[in-house]
């Protein structure tokens, strides 16, 4: 290397250039683009779903789940009961959509007025859920210290139960079953997971500084919890409780299934599968309709969680 | 190291306590009287009600049969149930072949749904990684139960290719199906997180710099990628075992198998509630030792947990 | 002092031809480089007809603000860039050889052997799960080391000293976590050298790093490089760095080249617009500036923002007093119901009189930032006092302390933390307001346009959410929400410090035009003393936990006391320039 680095006569490829002014136009230092339009995380994470076909899939499915649980009589052909003996398994006709069962009822109207106490314990469940989880996720993860440690500790113990195990001895106790009795049970061994994502995400909202500002301005440890980090921790806590509601639906219709769900005498997806299932080497495809009423209506729910998982997500918004 | 393991260990007694007084309270806490309800439409003498609330401590209060009964759990002599077999037996025989049941399941889920979730992690959004998140999404979505039917038509009755239920004294063969079916909702969840993981891992600075290194695509996928993405992937895996063998109540329903699950199912029938909390304390008890091996496994794979 | 060991165990295979080439034909030959990404909205590109050559064992570096597309420019060489990112043309020539389009099997093999990274952030570079040795001696075997395990473990333990950790058979047992961030950096200077590579790119090597082991590392590197003869391409937003370390320089902004050449006729005249406010913004290089200028008796006040203020004469002089002010955090041990001390604020004093800027200055794990969140208020001190306005602010009751908040206000360092993503600017600045319920909606919305006003943004930008702004953005936003309640004293704690350079320069200056105007105080915490000569008027220099010297700018610049004082002086880029006065 030459002694004066700075003397040495530039070499080929190496000389002085200078990009014309015209060419480079350096703009005012970190001006604002006032042509955008403004928007924030949600309005963003809208564009982003807007395009894609799985989120509009899921919302279809979701809205028709909904409509049929509320009202199954528009819906249905006959009612879910009235089934005659004459009628036992037929094939599918223009009047029986779907067949009918060995007792003769029409497999279709059963499969409509099923949807009713799927949904509603899906939605009690989750509602319950995200009440008693984000509650009891976010004083911890906020107040920290012996509160956090104590509620820390009462999670993992409610984890550690088998949630199945736990709701079959409780439901099994139970002398009477219905939808309300059913989400209860399923939320008070299901709120483990949604009060660790709670937690997690406050206490990583926590540590930021606009909360640091909040207390350097005088806000209370409650105002800064309500106003600052649960809003933040609210993208998760959606996603999830978007997804629990499908898999709190597979739940019930387990629970029922097994018989210890929703009693004999409300016309649900579970009993029918409980039911068909007896005549199964007999009548496969009768099993068919409930299962996939069933199946799409949960994969609308957890398609739905992807969908706003994937646009929420902080990496794909990085700018 | 061993402070971290004896920390943990720590952890785990109050979970331990909680979690049973949870299960017995709410077991034994129910209204009736199983007693009373034994001898049939007319019942038993009262002479002899109060000798059998005796001999099952019944008469005492809750804490101290609480007591009574973690101290026949430590020493494994529960006494005998209501029909006169002493209850380790009866658990002794329905544990072997769902643990049996379970392991498979575990086996499954890890080898496929790590082994798919790491192709599609590394060729996200191509045909391959589509295809597997579609069918993940429709394994979480369908119930075990109608999985375990779908299975039950087709590999056993159309396809003829494994048996279509177990029933007593199964072999490897037979518990083949119901393995994959309890496995099939983890396995989606194990792929979909190994997916996300890996993902993540690969667009890292150290993978970059790994690559920079000279090292080839293999050894970056090998050496850097794997072992960081699996991770997260092992604490589920370890969560996961409790919860296998408490799920094989609805499996073993479905294909006939004698295990934890119809032994359960019986005993809350009968309202042998020793029996009930038992094997549930018992699942518990899997649970966190699963879930200590996961921490040990966790300390194993990241250093920086083990010289915390 | 390490001692360079250069024992070269790789065998140089080169033809015979290539020492003659050596001295005439250029290593690195980058022509029309065009780099584009495709993404949702379309094809970016990052990188528009970039022209670049290095020459073997010369260094060249690339200077540009973040988006400037340097570090595109330098990963597209090694075939590394990210996700959907590719050469869309032009040519890269590298030792005759074109790299673009290069199959994998070749592009790995000239990975490491013939083009080595050092890439930017140490934390996040190496595995976290391997070991420091195994790290290194993969790269090795990657590479073609031929030899026993012995060998190569020997050859770790070389390339560990030579990199400047000595002890090295310790150390390559260690895992990263267990490094320090310039050990970190080292250890990959360390793997990016381990094969003998003829170019080495140093993205940022050391920009993550305190700015005394940032020195430190860098004239290891050059000492390093220049005896084994290899060639260096730095990448960089610092210009006083890029000018002290490289022969050539690149100038790059928004994918284009805008301006080239040896270095130091760049520094000493710029002819690009871009450039030239580069070169007028550099703290680094502003502050030889003022030092030079100052040097030779001239007045400086043009170069300090000006900041007369009429004080009020019944108000104490001092606003913030500390004395003798301790922080001590228990540490929780890895044995339960241990816990080790650690004190984060050992004894300290400083004042700061009323509409002045004093600096806090010291490195990482100096204490400052504890110190800056005492006076906030955010941290009850062990001992000692932090005395607002002559009342000991301990003293206040729970009414009064609220009352004082109005007062103190901080702006943070994190311009992607310091603003909530849930709230529009409006609410951001409204929120102080609001909460100390300041005007009814009307009057506060007044307020919130003057405010942003006084941080020259539009109106408009009320509206809007953090994640549409920009870093600088963002922080005049914070500085706008910071002053909404009128407050006498700033705590500005690292404010400037994650921006790029023009942008630091502006909202220092702006910073600068509020003191004046408002009769602000502030306590201005940072880790580079460059910007303080820019700002300050006092300067308390922190290490570990305790002030070294506390006295005026003038003094700590022109006459430093003590020996940290006088390292840091020295670690600022640009200290062997001479670039003159002004």
């Amino acid at each position: 290397m030459p002694e004066n680095r700075y003397e040495n006569t530039p070499r080929p490829g190496q000389d002085r250039y200078v990009a014309p002014a015209e060419e480079v136009t350096v703009g005012a230092v970190d001006a604002i683009a006032e042509d955008q339009t403004p928007s924030n995380m949600w309005q963003d994470a809208w564009r982003e779903m807007r395009h894609r076909p799985m989120f509009w899939a899921a919302l279809a499915i979701i809205t028709v789940a909904v409509f049929i649980a509320l009202f199954p009589g528009l819906v249905a052909t006959q009612a879910p009961r009235s089934c005659d003996l004459a009628e036992s398994l037929l094939p599918p006709s223009t009047e029986h959509f779907f067949g009918t069962t060995k007792d003769g009822c029409d497999i279709y109207s059963r499969v409509i007025y099923g949807a009713r106490p799927s949904v509603t314990v899906g939605v009690l469940a989750t509602s319950f859920v995200v009440v008693l989880g984000g509650a009891v996720g976010a004083l911890g993860g906020y107040f920290g210290g012996l509160m956090d440690t104590l509620l820390s500790r009462l999670t993992d113990i409610f984890f550690a139960v088998p949630f199945f195990l736990a709701a079959i001895v409780i439901l099994s106790l139970l002398p009477e079953r219905n939808a309300l009795a059913v989400a209860l049970v399923i939320a008070s061994f299901g709120w483990t997971s949604i009060a660790r994502i709670t937690r997690g995400s406050v206490l990583s909202v926590k540590n930021n500084e606009f909360v640091t500002a909040a207390k350097a301005l005088g806000m209370s440890r409650m105002g800064i919890l309500l106003k600052h980090a649960l809003p933040n921790a609210a993208a998760p806590i959606i996603v999830y409780a978007t997804v629990a509601l499908g898999t709190f639906i597979v739940a019930e219709a387990t629970l029922t299934f097994l018989g210890i769900g929703m009693p004999p005498s409300t016309v649900s997806w579970g009993g029918d599968l409980a039911n068909g299932r007896l005549i199964i080497r007999q009548a496969p495809e009768i099993l068919l309709y409930p299962a996939a009423a069933l199946g799409i209506t949960v994969l609308g729910f957890i398609m739905m969680g992807d969908v706003v998982r994937d646009a929420l997500d902080p990496k794909a918004r990085k700018r | 190291m061993l402070w971290y393991i004896g920390r943990r260990l720590l952890q785990v007694i109050p979970v331990f306590i909680g979690a049973t007084l949870l299960v017995y309270g709410m077991v034994f806490l129910r209204p009736g009287d199983p007693v009373a309800a034994l001898g049939g439409e007319r019942g038993l003498p009262e002479a002899v009600q109060e000798a059998i609330r005796a001999q099952f401590h019944l008469n005492e209060p809750f804490f101290v049969q609480y007591l009574y009964f973690l101290k026949g759990i430590f020493t494994w002599d529960l006494g005998p149930d209501f029909t006169g077999q002493p209850v380790t037996e009866t658990i002794a025989n329905a544990f072997p072949v769902t643990f049996e049941l379970a392991v498979m399941a575990i086996v499954i889920e890890t080898v496929f749904g790590i082994g798919f979730g790491l192709i599609a992690g590394l060729r996200k959004g191509k045909v391959f990684d589509s295809t597997v998140l579609v069918w993940s999404l429709l394994l979480i979505a369908l119930p075990t139960f109608v999985l375990g039917f779908v299975a039950q038509i087709f590999l056993g009755v159309k396809l003829g290719w494994l048996p279509v239920t177990a029933g007593r004294d199964p072999n490897f063969e037979s518990l083949l199906m119901p393995a994959m079916v309890l496995a099939g909702t983890s396995l989606a969840y194990i792929l979909r997180l190994t997916r996300t993981s890996v993902a993540e891992t690969i667009t890292a600075d150290h993978v970059r710099t790994a690559r920079a290194k000279g090292l080839s695509r293999g050894q970056v996928t090998q050496r850097h990628v794997l072992r960081n993405s699996l991770i997260p992937v092992v604490t589920f895996i370890g969560a996961d075992l409790g919860n296998l063998m408490a799920g094989s109540i609805v499996t073993e329903g479905i294909f006939n198998i004698n295990g934890v699950g119809g032994t359960l199912f019986q005993s809350i029938v009968r309202g042998e509630n020793v029996t009930v909390v038992t094997i549930t304390t018992i699942l518990v008890l899997v649970y966190i030792a699963a879930n200590l091996i996961v921490d040990l496994l966790y300390a194993v794979l990241d250093p920086r947990i083990r010289y915390a | 002092m390490t001692t360079i060991n250069l024992t070269d165990s790789v065998t140089d295979e080169a033809p015979a031809g290539a020492s003659r080439r050596d001295d005439s034909a250029p290593l690195l030959e980058i022509k029309d480089l065009e780099i584009s990404f495709t993404t949702a909205t379309g094809v970016v590109n990052a990188v528009r007809g970039v022209d670049l050559t290095v020459y073997p064992g010369q260094s060249v570096a690339i200077v540009g603000e973040s988006g400037s597309g340097k570090s595109t420019t330098a990963h597209a060489i090694i075939d590394l860039l990210p996700g959907t990112g590719k050469v869309a043309g032009g040519s890269i020539e590298f030792d005759g050889k074109s790299l673009v389009g290069l199959n994998r099997k070749a592009t790995e093999h000239m990975r490491g052997r013939e083009i080595g990274l050092v890439p930017q952030d140490p934390m996040s570079n190496l595995n976290p799960v391997w070991r420091i040795g195994t790290q290194i001696s993969e790269a090795l075997v990657a590479n073609g080391f031929q030899g026993t395990k012995a060998e190569r473990e020997a050859r770790v333990t070389e390339l560990l000293g030579e990199a400047g950790l000595p002890d090295g058979d310790r150390r390559a047992r260690q895992y990263p976590h267990e490094f320090s961030g310039g050990m970190r950096q080292r250890a990959l200077i360390a793997i990016g050298l381990a094969s003998r590579p003829k170019l080495l790119i140093a993205d940022e090597p050391t920009s993550a790093l305190d700015v005394t082991v940032q020195k430190k590392i860098l004239d290891h590197l050059e000492e390093l490089t220049s005896e084994l003869g290899t060639a260096v391409l730095f990448i960089t937003h610092d210009l006083g760095l890029a000018a002290e370390r490289a022969e050539h320089l690149v100038v790059m902004y928004k994918g284009k080249v805008v301006e080239s050449g040896p270095a130091l006729e760049i520094l000493k005249n710029p002819q690009h617009e871009y450039t030239r406010r580069l070169v007028a913004s550099a703290p680094s290089l502003a502050s030889r500036r003022i030092q030079s200028a100052h040097e030779a008796g001239k007045e400086a006040a043009e170069q300090i923002s000006g900041h007369e203020v009429e004080v009020d004469t019944k108000a104490p002089k001092d606003v913030v007093v500390a004395k003798d002010l301790t922080k001590v955090f228990k540490i929780r041990g890895s044995r339960p119901g241990t816990h080790t001390d650690f004190t984060a604020v050992d004894g300290i004093d400083f004042v700061l009189p009323r509409g002045k800027t004093l600096a806090l200055v010291g490195e990482s794990g100096s204490g400052k930032s504890t110190a800056a969140n005492m006076v906030l208020g955010l941290l009850e001190p062990t001992s000692g006092s932090v005395v607002f306005d002559g009342k000991d602010t301990a003293s206040l009751s729970g009414k009064e302390q609220f009352q004082m908040r109005r007062r103190v206000q901080p702006v943070f360092q994190n311009p992607y933390g310091s603003l909530d993503p849930m709230y529009s600017v409006f609410n951001s600045i409204e929120e102080p307001l609001r909460l100390h319920r300041v005007g009814d909606r009307k009057a506060r919305e007044q307020r919130v346009r003057d405010l942003l006003e006084m941080v020259a943004l539009p109106a408009s930008t009320m509206q809007r959410f953090p994640n549409e702004l920009s870093g600088g953005q963002r922080q005049r936003i914070a500085v706008a929400r910071a002053l909404a309640l009128n407050p006498e004293v700033i705590v500005l704690d690292e404010a400037v410090s994650a921006l790029d350079v023009l942008v630091q320069a502006q909202i220092l200056q702006l910073l600068g035009d509020l003191q004046g105007e408002l009769g602000l105080s502030y306590l201005f915490i940072t880790h580079d003393l460059a910007v303080v000569r820019q700002i300050a008027d006092l300067v308390a220099v922190m290490k570990d936990g305790r002030i070294v010297e506390h006295a005026t700018t003038d003094e700590v610049f022109d006459d430093p006391q003590q020996d940290y004082t006088k390292d840091l002086l020295a670690a600022i880029p640009g200290g062997s320039l001479e670039i003159g006065g002004v």
